[in-house]
């Protein structure tokens, strides 16, 4: 276990807001010791020891760049330390599609990528395809118009999915919306308005 | 997920040695590595990210062979027009794998590595008897895939690529779990230059290939022959989705299937 103290705890939990204070100053010695301030920060837990990374990427067309623990999630950069919190997370283990983003235009799920895997790309979350201007994209409009959506939950993780697809094939059967669809799931709708405004979609995004 | 040390490999030269010094884990696309260390299943203290390695990247045809780089993603192999021209029946498996999001990070390389008892690439690589390209050695499908979970490979080993022979003919069936998208059981059918093989994947520990069916398409290569094989139930797996008896009657379904489907 490195020494710490107090100010050293207080520099990383800014750092890395993610990793909280309940893990930082979990059990009774405090666990954490800095060397080469901001560039590489040594937290030591009983059973626990990580040296931050820096990640550059791009969100939703801005440069950012981060020092995040290696363990960092996307989705949990994303949420908690860019405050981008229209992705969502529903199941945490791959499953549900709620936490779709794009990772250089592809479909991703970001509860099941590492932070540091989006290290140099260029990720597009649900914030970041409407307008400049505040309109929305022909995708979320279609959502919209076909009543696809009820308590919302699933619909960016659903929108950005859409968008891959859309992007892709322009011209998907209905059959091929519903396959390609297999990694959202909709605990509300029962899909069918969800087929339906991605159809729509599709047809205003050809527009 | 318990911390680690996350090191960037620019070559497979690079990985091999990181990994050898630090006992860590390779990263290729996650989707089941991340999975395993959120779950803590898995506890790298070192994770080795491969992402950076181009020789492990890349589909071509070499007379008649394909080759797919370790770090090739399900989706690049499903869309590859190599791929879907020598061998549609691996394009079509890759299409199936999981989701669009999971095809979009997935690899071939992870998939192997990995070795679940229900994935559908090794089905694909010991039903065609390809060769796995280490940084090694080569290793062949018959000798690669040794029980749960387990490989023929070395703390420090790399798998580079995978190289298929092209078949006369193949087809992959499968009969996914209806939560996960993996393989209940899962069959790839193949006429090869070393005659029949069929491979199964979800119906026990690890993939195998099923003598019987085979002995009874190379007599009579049509969905009949391999429908009417009674396949044991021994050593099958038991879960609350199907039988042993289930599975074992399944292989058969699937088999013939893949058999129609053959091309
Ligand atoms: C929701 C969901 C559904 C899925 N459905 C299916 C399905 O239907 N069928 C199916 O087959 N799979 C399925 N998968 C698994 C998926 O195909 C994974 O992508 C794959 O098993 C692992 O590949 P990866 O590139 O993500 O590897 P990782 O998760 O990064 O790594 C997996 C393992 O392989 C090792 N490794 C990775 N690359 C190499 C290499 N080049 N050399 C040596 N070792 C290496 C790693 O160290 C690790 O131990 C699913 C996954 C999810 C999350
Ligand atoms: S929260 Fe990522 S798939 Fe469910
Ligand atoms: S609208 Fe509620 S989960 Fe889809």
């Amino acid at each position: 276990m490195l020494a710490g103290g107090p100010d050293a705890v207080r520099a990383v939990a800014v750092a890395l807001p993610h990793v909280g204070r309940r893990s930082i100053v979990a059990g009774s010695a405090p666990a954490t010791g800095i060397e080469e301030p901001a560039r590489r920060i040594r937290i030591t837990h009983p059973k626990e020891e990580h040296v931050a990374v820096t990640l550059s990427l791009t969100v939703n067309g801005k440069a950012v760049t981060a020092t995040v623990d290696p363990r960092t999630l996307l989705v949990e950069l994303i949420r908690n330390q860019l405050g981008l919190t229209g992705t969502h997370v529903g199941c945490d283990t791959g499953q549900c599609g709620a936490c779709t983003v794009l990772l250089d235009g592809r479909a991703v799920k970001a509860c099941n990528l590492l932070a540091a895997q989006a290290n140099g790309a260029s990720v597009t979350t649900i914030e970041g395809v409407a307008a400049a201007d505040g309109t929305m994209h022909p995708m979320q409009a279609a959502f919209k118009e076909c009543h696809g959506l009820q308590c919302g939950f699933c619909t960016p993780g659903m929108v950005m999915s859409a968008i891959d697809l859309v992007n892709r094939h322009p011209k998907a059967s209905e059959a091929a919306i519903r396959e390609e669809l297999e990694g959202n799931l909709c605990r509300c709708t029962g899909y069918h308005n969800i087929v339906k405004a991605v159809q729509l979609g599709a047809a205003s995004m050809g527009k | 997920m318990y911390a680690f040390e996350l090191h960037h490999a620019k070559s497979v030269a690079d990985a091999a040695a990181l990994l050898a010094k630090t006992g860590g884990k390779a990263l290729a696309g996650g989707q089941s590595l991340v999975a395993a260390m959120k779950l803590r299943l898995a506890q790298p203290g070192h994770v080795v990210d491969l992402s950076g390695v181009a020789e492990l990247k890349g589909i071509r045809r070499e007379g008649d062979h394909v080759t797919i780089g370790a770090m090739t993603r399900h989706a690049e192999v499903a869309s590859s027009d190599v791929v879907k021209g020598a061998i549609p029946a691996l394009a079509a498996l890759a299409e199936g794998i999981g989701d669009r999001q999971v095809r979009n990070m997935g690899t071939l390389g992870g998939a192997l590595a990995n070795n679940d008892p229900a994935a559908d690439w090794p089905a694909g690589v010991l039903g065609l008897g390809a060769t796995v390209v280490t940084n090694k050695r080569k290793i062949a499908a018959d000798d690669f895939f040794k029980g749960m979970y387990e490989t023929a490979l070395g703390a420090d080993e790399i798998i580079v690529s995978v190289s298929f022979p092209v078949p006369k003919k193949a087809a992959y069936a499968k009969f996914p779990n209806p939560a996960s998208r993996f393989a209940l059981v899962g069959v790839l059918v193949a006429q090869t230059g070393s005659g029949v093989r069929v491979a199964v994947t979800g119906a026990a520990s690890a993939v195998f290939r099923c003598k019987p069916i085979e002995d009874a398409l190379a007599k009579s290569w049509t969905a009949a022959a391999a429908k009417a094989v009674k396949v044991s139930a021994t050593d099958l797996n038991s879960d609350l989705h199907g039988s042993p008896a289930y599975r074992a009657h399944l292989v058969s379904v699937m088999a013939a299937r893949a058999v129609d489907a053959a091309r």
